[in-house]
């Protein structure tokens, strides 16, 4: 005879618990040491976020999954998106914080410095915009995305992913195109921008070597 | 007017983003990053992060991250054991008296183990977003059958998932092992071969479930559960 799938009697609070304490352990026996590890490297720390905070983020969020979720087919692919998201958060929430922090006090440079317009040197994207500056730079930006939502599908997504800074090899594994597909639909997509940036009366040309 | 194309990426990285409102939340991001090229929602999120930068350097940081990240290990692999063991902890000998007694009561009455089921149902763990697309199982969840099933079907509500998802569905006993599970099929619809009806004993409790894996995402239906006669 085999067993009822509940035994009888309710569950009590200390038995979840251990439970989930017992399922949280295994997954940071395995995972524990390589997840600070990762989130130490890979964390955008000049935005001010702290690893104990955020692993600890990631501790809390991987609790309240395990009590309700009994049963983890991928515990990699599981434990990353909770880490992922909890840095996304992190982050989103700190980049509020920075918006009210006035341009010229943001720091400068590594992954996040575009944030603030820091790695740039050109007209337009100085940052401590004077108000003229700033006008001529969101007329600019108008101008550039109506020309890239003229190009034809799918090279605007793959020229729109390009300007973000993407390489053809992520826009290639994000969209499941190949790497030389990917290279070929910006670089015709760009021909396509170069045209329609014409037609907005914006000339563009090869960067200076 | 004369721009170059580092003027053009400067410029639209430098996008200062203000309300975030249409922006794919975290997860979506963290899921997109996880790999699942042609799904609607990774088409959803690439479309919206090529137009905007807070996005990009965020699908970046995931991107990143799920670099780092390990393939699957076997160290823990195995199913976390379902359903939470609902065991009572108490140390006094009487309540053991007590619960044996119930059950002899139980088995008097003709009463089977799903019917207690019915009294102290399993919460089912259904993964988070997965509300709502699973419908009604057959055989009909708690289901005292006159012979083991020849078949394990699931309605789903096939417009929320994406149209090349897979199903595939997997069998288990009290103790949460995995006594057989299906090859992945492209309807959730599934015939038990003899070798699985063989395990299946009369008058036992099995748990069935149905997990649909769109290369995004994997979701898992809830427990549902059966027993035969003998």
């Amino acid at each position: 005879m085999g067993k009822p799938l509940i035994p009888d009697g309710p569950m009590t609070e200390d038995a979840a618990r251990a439970q989930t304490e017992a399922l949280l352990e295994r997954l940071l026996g395995a995972y524990g040491q390589f997840l600070r590890g990762t989130l130490r490297r890979m964390m955008p720390r000049q935005m001010g976020i702290s690893l104990d905070d955020l692993e600890q983020d990631v501790r809390v969020r991987l609790w309240r999954a395990l009590e309700t979720e009994r049963e983890i087919v991928s515990p990699s692919s599981y434990l990353y998106r909770i880490a992922a998201t909890a840095t996304l958060d992190a982050v989103r929430k700190a980049r509020t914080r920075r918006r009210e922090v006035p341009l010229d006090d943001r720091e400068e440079g590594g992954m996040w410095a575009a944030e603030s317009g820091g790695v740039g040197t050109s007209r337009f994207v100085a940052s401590g915009d004077d108000p003229a500056t700033a006008a001529a730079r969101a007329q600019m930006l108008e101008r550039i995305d109506r020309a890239r939502r003229s190009l034809v599908p799918p090279r605007d997504e793959a020229v729109g992913l390009h300007l973000q800074g993407f390489t053809t090899r992520e826009i290639g594994g994000l969209l499941g195109w190949t790497e030389p597909k990917a290279r070929n639909l910006v670089y015709r997509g760009l021909a396509e921008l170069k045209t329609a940036m014409g037609n907005e009366g914006v000339e563009l040309e090869a960067d200076e070597e | 007017m004369k721009l170059t194309k580092s003027d053009l990426q400067k410029l639209t990285c430098g996008r200062e983003t203000g309300d975030r409102t249409g922006c794919p939340t975290p997860e979506q991001l963290a899921a997109c990053a996880d790999g699942a090229p042609s799904s609607p929602l990774t088409a959803h999120v690439t479309a919206h992060v090529a137009g905007c930068s807070a996005c990009s350097s965020e699908l970046r940081v995931a991107l990143a991250l799920r670099s780092e990240w390990p393939l699957e290990t076997r160290s823990v692999d195995a199913p976390v054991p379902f359903p939470p063991a609902r065991r009572s902890y108490a140390r006094v000998a009487w309540v053991s008296a007590l619960g044996t007694a119930a059950c002899v009561v139980i088995a008097l009455l003709g009463r089977s183990a799903l019917d207690r089921f019915s009294r102290d149902p399993v919460p089912a763990p259904v993964l988070r977003g997965a509300e709502g697309i699973f419908g009604d199982p057959a055989p009909a969840d708690r289901t005292v059958l006159d012979a083991a099933p020849a078949r394990l079907s699931l309605q789903i509500d096939r417009t929320r998932i994406d149209p090349q998802a897979t199903f595939s569905v997997a069998l288990f006993d009290a103790e949460a092992t995995r006594l057989w599970e299906s090859a992945a099929e492209p309807a959730p619809d599934f015939a038990l071969p003899d070798s699985a009806r063989s395990v299946l004993r009369p008058g036992v409790a099995y748990g069935w479930r149905v997990f649909v894996r769109d290369r995004v995402e994997t979701w898992q239906s809830p427990l549902y559960r059966f027993e035969f006669r003998p």
